[in-house]
């Protein structure tokens, strides 16, 4: 892992800063199919709200579908920034490196794409106003506090604060390195942008504290926000929602299909802004490993939830469990979720030959991912479906066109906001990079020469 | 001797393998008087425990009540032990070097597994069934029986594998430099190792794979033991996030025990210069994190329950936290009192305590908090074994009275109590007796990743990272 290419402090900004300062065709390429998604999602949230709901699979009493269900995709995903960075910063992980800024941005980027779902969901979205402030003094109407639908927006605008801080602390030296290498308009912003950062040591040390303080104080945060979301089932008395083990099995399936988005994002970064010297096979290995227990962990709370759905035998949860897995078209998607995200990626995962893979790991990191959206569907849908408790309420949801458009677009969002990211910053960072190259170091074992680290301690040791 | 710049003295290191190889074979295996003294003392209070256990059989087993503190002694022993070697898996699995002397003393604790075995022959036997019950195991004649036996045997068997695996280049040193009648014992357990490059390849897969193994039995025989030796015989009590508190709280409070027990051999098992400030620095971030977890766990089933409102769920907050609202006096409220010593300690006081930075950056202050946390865990299964066992009730949608009279443990209960401790602490002094505390080959492999260098104005430590 510690056997990184030997680069010079001008080298890596050149090889890190090239998207800042041009405009090559490749980027370009990259940034055209997300935009044209963004815009047949634009086109299709514009008829929604010309139109109104009817015009969705909506119906009683499935009245939450592909919006509340890409809204939780995002929101779990939003979670690899932080289970990257936080963790991996506190545990003083060396690979973290070059992965640590592009999931902390893509956890900005998916939080705000999450967002936007109950928005459009509200159908008329001015409206969305009335659940979170008072708007009727006079008739002492008030938003529900108690609900979690309260909860929800106050959880996510403090992980959404704290996740833009996160990454624009770690983003200040390199502001300040375009800076000083910028002229005219640019040199201006990015000199804004810097606030004076000089590189003295107390601001290294200010900047160092920061982010472990940071590190701390947001992993609470980012557990509570999706453990809040999994409340806005669990806390209803929904069959098959009202689950105890919801919010530990949303934040783990949060992360598995988070940190495999990083997984995908690594590759992408690899292939369109020509990073092998930043991103090698050991990051796809290491994070191989850490999605290894990520699933298996996911597993053990599928497997809690799935076999207790049996344990009361109830007549409504029997329902829902039937649908789930004996009804089409929930029993090939219980089938390929279970598939895509543990069955096929895990076998493939513990061959290190596969994690050193780039391209099986991208399209492994894919199949999760769409096992990830799947899970949400499969625990979502169905619930609402059978919620009430007479058969003649009961109702199938079928998704409308425009609904798969904007989840389609959802996607694309996210992948042009990082694009466009990427255009103003370097999505790796180049004072990580620098910092590791001070840090490498060889250690002489018999005959061999074995790649080391060095690592900071007080205490000499004796062993 | 040697001294940091803050004027620290540390104990100097053993400048070579082979004076490493001196200290852990010969010094450290040394039996005493002391020693034998204590190891006869546990014997006899093993020998006592297991004669509480057949007596308490042989009084009956029809009437499961009567084997409440029974069931409390089992699970907390069970939960204190058996998560221990996950200290020294997970870590290897993060390939965190600062484990390395510490990890042995935690595999040792697999050792455990047998004695657990044993006793949970009786609490097996004096399991209700499932009949008229909610199970798992839904209408299976032979569940929960069958089931929670051969999970608890794959268990134990993987932990004992997984520790001779772990042990056996220690064992050739033991035969290559020990004397006397361990010398014997190891050189018939060393299996012909000579540490050959394939040895060592499959040794270094044969740990990964029985790894692996432990931490997956781990995680299943806590989610059995849990929902069939409590959830099952409470009506209206479905509970998923419950086996997973279990095994977690078990995780924390075995950091806890593990992290004291490396005080004591600190402080006077002469291995001071093995379990350092580092390690109870880094053991202690461990211990903040479970603790955080044991409320995370708890909350999550909690809030729900006291959310929903639904009155089968109140019933169940009821007796495992705050009693039958129906009592006006607090104090005559049983599970009130254990419920606030359980989360008055395994959280509150251990989280006020744990989350300093000089508390865990100290030798003292993560061992009180591992004492405070060992303590608390006892109310929690307490609170959870006392008031399960204690439901005569069988069958049902929701639980219809609190049990209020749950009585004290007689003297068998605590002899059966002490008699497991001691059992599992003869088994680790006794393997002791054999290979040392502090794993030799993995810290002759520590000397030879890490150095010492000049860095900048002062010096830092490399380690060499050759996976």
């Amino acid at each position: 892992m510690q056997d990184r290419p030997v680069l010079t402090a001008s080298q890596i900004n050149d090889e890190l800063l090239w998207p800042v300062f041009e405009l090559r065709r490749r980027h370009v390429l990259a940034f055209l199919p997300p935009f044209i998604l963004v815009m047949a999602g634009a086109v299709a949230v514009t008829i929604l709200i010309w139109q109104g709901l009817w015009i969705t699979g909506l119906q009683r009493p499935a009245f939450w579908g592909f919006f509340i269900v890409n809204f939780v995709f995002w929101i779990g995903v939003s979670h690899a920034g932080t289970m990257i960075s936080s963790i991996l910063r506190l545990t003083q992980a060396e690979w973290k490196r070059p992965i640590t800024r592009a999931a902390e941005v893509m956890t900005v980027f998916a939080l705000v794409t999450s967002l936007i779902h109950p928005v459009i969901h509200a159908g008329r979205p001015w409206r969305i106003i009335y659940w979170l402030l008072p708007y009727d003094f006079t008739r002492g109407i008030w938003p529900d506090v108690r609900s979690p639908l309260v909860w929800d927006p106050v959880a996510i605008t403090t992980y959404l604060t704290g996740s833009i801080l996160f990454v624009f602390t770690a983003l200040i030296p390199d502001f300040a390195i375009i800076r000083d290498q910028s002229t005219g308009m640019r040199r201006t912003i990015y000199g804004a942008l810097a606030m004076g950062w000089r590189g003295t040591p107390r601001q290294w040390q200010l900047q160092g504290i920061f982010g472990i303080l940071m590190s701390a104080l947001i992993l609470p945060v980012f557990v509570s926000v999706h453990s809040i979301v999994s409340w806005d089932f669990a806390a209803s008395v929904v069959p098959a929602w009202h689950v105890t083990v919801y919010a530990p099995y949303f934040v783990i399936g949060a992360v598995h299909s988070g940190v495999s988005m990083v997984l995908t994002l690594m590759a992408f970064m690899r292939w369109i802004f020509k990073l092998e010297n930043f991103i090698w096979e050991d990051h796809f290995d290491a994070v191989g490993r850490l999605l290894i227990f990520i699933a298996t962990a996911w597993l053990f709370f599928f497997f809690l939830d799935f076999a207790f759905s049996f344990y009361t035998r109830e007549e409504q949860e029997i329902a829902v469990m039937e649908r789930r897995l004996l009804e089409w078209p929930f029993n090939a998607i219980t089938i390929i979720m279970v598939m895509t995200s543990y069955v096929i990626p895990i076998p493939l995962w513990l061959n290190r030959k596969v994690r050193r893979n780039i391209a099986l790991m991208f399209w492994t990191s894919i199949l999760v991912n769409i096992g990830m959206w799947l899970e949400r569907f499969f625990l979502i849908i169905p619930a609402i479906e059978r919620k009430q408790e007479l058969t003649f309420l009961w109702a199938n949801y079928v998704p409308s066109l425009t609904e798969s458009v904007i989840v389609l677009a959802s996607f694309g969002m996210v992948a042009m906001l990082l694009i466009i990211f990427a255009k103003l910053v370097p999505l790796v960072p180049a004072w990580e990079q620098k910092e590791g190259q001070v840090f490498r170091s060889e250690v002489q074992i018999g005959e061999v020469t074995v790649p080391a680290i060095v690592r900071e301690s007080e205490e000499p040791r004796a062993w | 001797m040697t001294t940091t710049h803050n004027g620290h003295e540390a104990p100097g290191a053993p400048a070579t393998q082979e004076e490493l190889t001196q200290e852990l074979i010969h010094d450290a295996r040394q039996t005493g008087p002391r020693m034998r003294r204590a190891l006869w003392i546990l014997a006899l209070l093993t020998a006592l425990g297991a004669t509480a256990a057949i007596l308490m059989m042989l009084g009956g087993l029809d009437d499961h009540t009567r084997w409440k503190y029974y069931a409390v002694a089992y699970f907390y022993v069970f939960s204190l032990v058996m998560g221990i070697p996950m200290a020294g898996i997970g870590l290897r699995f993060a390939r965190a070097q600062w484990r390395r002397p510490t990890s042995r003393a935690a595999e040792l604790f697999a050792l455990a597994g047998p004695v657990m075995l044993v006793f949970f022959l009786p609490i097996m036997a004096a399991h209700p069934g499932l009949e008229g019950r909610n199970s798992l195991w839904m209408d299976w004649r032979l569940g929960p029986w069958f089931p929670d036996l051969i999970m608890l045997t794959a268990f134990v068997c993987i932990g004992l594998a997984f520790i001779y695996v772990s042990v056996l280049p220690d064992l050739a040193a033991v035969r290559d430099h020990g004397n006397g009648r361990s010398r014997n014992i190891a050189a018939s357990l060393a299996y012909g190792w000579i540490g050959t490059a394939r040895q060592w390849a499959m040794h270094k897969s044969a740990l990964g794979i029985l790894g692996a193994m432990y931490i997956s039995a781990y995680a299943m025989t806590h989610t059995v033991f849990a929902t069939d030796f409590a959830m099952v015989l409470t009506p209206g009590w479905k509970d998923p996030i419950f086996p997973a508190f279990h095994a977690v709280t078990g995780l924390q409070m075995g950091l806890g025990l593990f992290i004291v027990v490396q005080f004591a051999l600190r402080k006077w098992g002469g291995l001071a210069r093995y379990f350092e400030l580092e390690q109870f620095w880094a053991y202690g971030r461990l211990l903040l994190a479970l603790t955080l977890f044991w409320f995370y766990f708890f909350w999550s089933g909690f809030i729900l329950f006291w959310y929903g409102r639904l009155p089968h769920e109140q019933q169940i907050i009821a007796l495992l936290a705050f009693g039958d609202p129906a009592i006006d006096n607090l104090l005559a409220r049983p599970q009130l009192w254990m419920f606030v010593g359980a989360i008055g300690l395994s959280f509150i006081t251990a989280f006020l305590l744990i989350m300093w930075n000089p508390v865990r950056r100290s030798i003292l202050g993560p061992a009180v908090v591992g004492v405070v946390i060992i303590i608390g865990n006892f109310f929690d299964r307490l609170r959870i074994y006392v008031n399960t066992w204690s439901i005569e009730q069988v069958g049902g949608h929701e639980l219809h009275e609190i049990p209020t009279n749950i009585g004290y443990p007689g003297l068998l209960e605590i002899l059966v109590f002490i008699g497991m401790l001691s059992a599992v602490a003869l088994m680790i002094l006794l393997a002791s007796r054999v290979v040392p505390f502090v794993s030799l080959w993995e810290t002759r492999e520590a000397l030879l990743l890490r150095v010492v260098r000049p860095f900048g104005v002062g010096h830092a430590h490399i380690v060499a990272k050759p996976d």
